[in-house]
């Protein structure tokens, strides 16, 4: 299924709940959808840069199981951001059940 | 390994040295971390690199997607560039007080001219100090804030622009070609200022990017 447009939203939902490094996140995504959100991985990091110069997210140097991570966390702005994209999805999603269910 | 060395180098096509260096590094950490997983669930290391090559995707598309967000090699130019005017105007002593006093006297000079009736000659000499005011003194100037530097940079177009229609008044639209060819050095740099301002964190924005 694509995910156009809706990545950083999910990266968002994700991070909000716990700091995470990328790796995990594109796992998360994949198992929390049962699979059916799929997207190539490569286009993950461009997602959390943008996110990271909008301030929506900052990352800092962590360790996992030895090695060297670079981790992601949410900010107040990313936060807020959430919300009000969470907001907009309901919306949407409840306006097009509503013409799906119409027809 | 030399799939992911061919993968990265299409990656980070056009990317600056401290951008690609970024790139390789998280997507090297990716590819080690899906490999380790897919190795753990007893697949065999050929085809556990395999799989983490396919899960990256094309390279093209990831290219074209981290230059949206990360510094191009013509933009980390353009920053480079204009710091080094930056520090060539403020560490130089006498450059510093040349370029300080040059506009006020250009623009008593403007005055006198204007006092003489000689207003052609009143006219260009107001717009090279009104230029020169604009380009070379901000970094003596306390602008280095969000809200400041968008005030200077506002006032600056306005200044670019009315000294366009002070020079070539009415004929501003035939000279055109002339104006784009002095005014695009200007229009390039501003124009890769705008990009690179929205690609890198107001934290960590340089000097430049305020101007």
């Amino acid at each position: 299924m694509n995910l156009k447009g809706t990545l950083p939203t999910l990266i968002l939902e994700f991070l909000a709940q716990e700091p995470s490094h990328g790796y995990r996140i594109a796992q998360k995504i994949k198992q929390s959808s049962d699979g059916l959100l799929d997207f190539k991985e490569g286009t993950l990091y461009p997602a959390l840069h943008k996110l990271e110069n909008e301030g929506s997210v900052e990352s800092y140097e962590g360790v996992e199981s030895g090695r060297a991570r670079r981790y992601y966390r949410i900010t107040p702005a990313g936060r807020k951001a959430l919300k009000d994209d969470r907001a907009e999805w309901q919306q949407l999603s409840r306006a097009v059940s509503m013409i799906l269910g119409e027809a | 390994m030399a799939t992911l060395d061919v993968w990265l180098k299409r990656a980070v096509r056009g990317l600056s040295q401290e951008s690609a260096e970024t790139v390789r590094r998280e997507i090297e950490e990716h590819f080690e971390a899906a490999r380790g997983e897919a190795l753990g669930s007893s697949i065999d290391p050929q085809q556990a690199g395999a799989m983490a090559m396919q899960a990256l995707g094309d390279p093209r598309v990831a290219n074209r997607q981290y230059r949206k967000v990360l510094l191009t090699k013509s933009e980390a130019k353009v920053l480079r560039n204009s710091n080094a005017e930056l520090r060539m105007i403020c560490s130089n002593g006498w450059a510093k007080w040349m370029i300080l006093s040059a506009p006020g006297t250009l623009l008593l000079l403007s005055v006198m001219f204007l006092a003489m009736h000689q207003y052609s000659l009143a006219k260009g000499i107001l717009v090279v100090g009104a230029l020169m005011a604009i380009f070379f003194m901000p970094p003596f100037m306390p602008i280095y804030t969000v809200s400041r530097g968008r005030i200077y940079r506002a006032i600056k177009w306005v200044v670019m622009l009315g000294s366009i229609v002070l020079l070539f008044g009415g004929d501003s639209r035939n000279g055109l070609w002339l104006i784009s060819c002095c005014f695009f050095p200007v229009l390039y740099t501003e124009w890769k200022r705008m990009v690179i301002r929205r690609k890198l964190p107001i934290g960590r924005w340089p000097r430049q990017l305020y101007l």
